[in-house]
């Protein structure tokens, strides 16, 4: 086993940091586009709420393998209207349409977890804002969300180690992250042990992160 | 009109063979479910065993199965059990082939993964029930056995209800992730009609249509068992 990883340990490494780059990418990106999704689950009503309530049950409710389908394949279907419009470069790269589904999929989980996050500060806190004549937008971004996100950490921590998992889709669609390259290098050597050092990469790389989150959760944890 | 025809039913069409795939993936989930339950009780008891040895092995399951993909722990199980059982079967009968039916290794690795995570409702479901509960049926005679059955079984599935809910949802879209080692559920079933008819958005929209529903038929159906369960208990304790 140990000969596998080292025959092969620029693949390795390439699909190490392709995994935990792509992951933690997306995460981010997922987060911010979250945050206004997530807020509107928490506040408004009418229109914009049903449009994020469309956005999340959507994203959520369909297996991220097959989202991944959708837009890579999916979106191929319509290769000449996308060249028209010059998005061609966007959805003909593997990259870019894993990249896409993670981040609508990561952003919809996201936002549920800021929507409860925000939920739960309590109205003292919003009437203490009132008394000391905050601006709205003052009171958000100082007050409320700094507490929104540190309620928030656990449940985002959960979902950066649920996206380093759900990357590996990735290799379904022919990206060579951690999965992708185990793919290949067993189609040449047909030996088992090659997933057996994929899944000791993912289990070092999850626990890494998990050790990381636990004490960036500790600094946080006053304001929760 | 061409999309009718090619969701009709029949040789021309591909709407019997979506029925059959979903079918398969609701078999599947189905029948992966009482496994991944038992086995969350199994690991949880691990977890709070007397002996040192079945505790590290509750931990060590759940950090292995909630780290590596599912993906991977699929494929290393199909592959592996495999070659095990093969190899078990050579030295007994020599030349005779085996192979384990896709199914049945989804079965496994997703029974495997939701326990995983299933181990962790259980504890949180059975502290809710609180050891009192325990404690007052054995001090009224029954046997561990019996007052586990009797006493926290009935109390345990309302507590245990969201979360064992929520991982039939996760359980019912990882399905998808058998299609990989040719299972013929809905995502492969997908996949094989477009090699032929080339309508790639066409299927990959149907099936995650069919897929958003289930869930939220799943959802739906959650909330109304929950609201049924906690009849008679005010909401703060819930």
């Amino acid at each position: 086993m140990f000969d596998l990883y080292l025959d092969y340990i620029d693949r390795w490494s390439h699909g190490l940091w392709l995994t935990a780059s792509m992951s933690t990418l997306s995460v981010l990106i997922g987060f911010l586009v979250a945050l206004p999704i997530g807020f509107v689950r928490s506040r408004a009503k009418g229109p914009l709420a049903w449009l994020a309530i469309a956005y999340v049950n959507l994203f959520r409710g369909m297996p991220l393998l097959v989202l991944m389908f959708l837009v890579y394949y999916g979106f191929g279907q319509f290769s000449s209207e996308l060249r028209a419009m010059g998005l061609w470069w966007f959805f003909r790269d593997a990259y870019f349409c894993g990249m896409l589904a993670l981040i609508l999929n990561t952003s919809a989980y996201q936002a549920e977890i800021i929507r409860g996050s925000l939920n739960t500060i309590s109205t003292s806190v919003i009437e203490t804002n009132a008394a000391l004549n905050l601006t709205r937008w003052t009171a958000f971004r100082r007050v409320l969300l700094p507490i929104a996100f540190a309620k928030a950490l656990p449940p985002l921590g959960n979902e950066y180690i649920l996206m380093v998992k759900a990357t590996s889709l990735l290799a379904i669609i022919t990206v060579f992250d951690l999965m992708g390259e185990a793919r290949t290098i067993f189609s040449e050597t047909l030996d088992l042990g090659v997933y057996y050092v994929a899944a000791i990469h993912y289990l070092v790389l999850v626990l890494a992160i998990e050790w990381t989150l636990r004490r960036v959760e500790a600094r946080f944890k006053w304001m929760a | 009109m061409d999309h009718f025809r090619l969701l009709s039913f029949g040789d021309h069409g591909w709407g019997d063979e979506l029925l059959i795939g979903l079918g398969v993936t609701l078999a599947l989930a189905i029948c992966t479910l009482p496994f991944a339950i038992i086995l969350s009780f199994l690991v949880h008891w691990a977890k709070v065993s007397r002996y040192r040895i079945l505790r590290s092995f509750g931990m060590l399951y759940t950090t292995v199965f909630k780290s590596l993909p599912e993906i991977l722990t699929l494929l290393i199980l199909y592959y592996q059990a495999q070659a095990i059982i093969g190899w078990l079967i050579q030295s007994v009968i020599p030349g005779a082939h085996f192979s384990i039916s896709p199914f049945v290794a989804g079965m496994i690795s997703l029974s495997l993964v939701i326990s995983a995570y299933g181990s962790e409702v259980v504890r949180a479901a059975l502290g809710a029930v609180g050891n009192g509960q325990f404690e007052a049926a054995q001090s009224l005679g029954l046997s561990p056995r019996i007052a586990f059955i009797k006493v926290i079984l009935p109390q345990l599935w309302r507590h245990a209800l969201p979360g064992f809910g929520n991982l039939w949802i996760i359980l019912l879209k990882d399905t998808s992730l058998v299609s990989v080692i040719a299972l013929s559920e809905l995502t492969h079933v997908a996949g094989l009609a477009i090699t032929t008819t080339r309508q790639p958005f066409v299927f990959y929209g149907l099936i995650a249509v069919i897929y958003v529903l289930l869930v939220t038929l799943s959802a739906t159906a959650q909330k109304r068992l929950e609201r049924r369960v906690n009849l008679g208990f005010t909401r703060t304790e819930t």
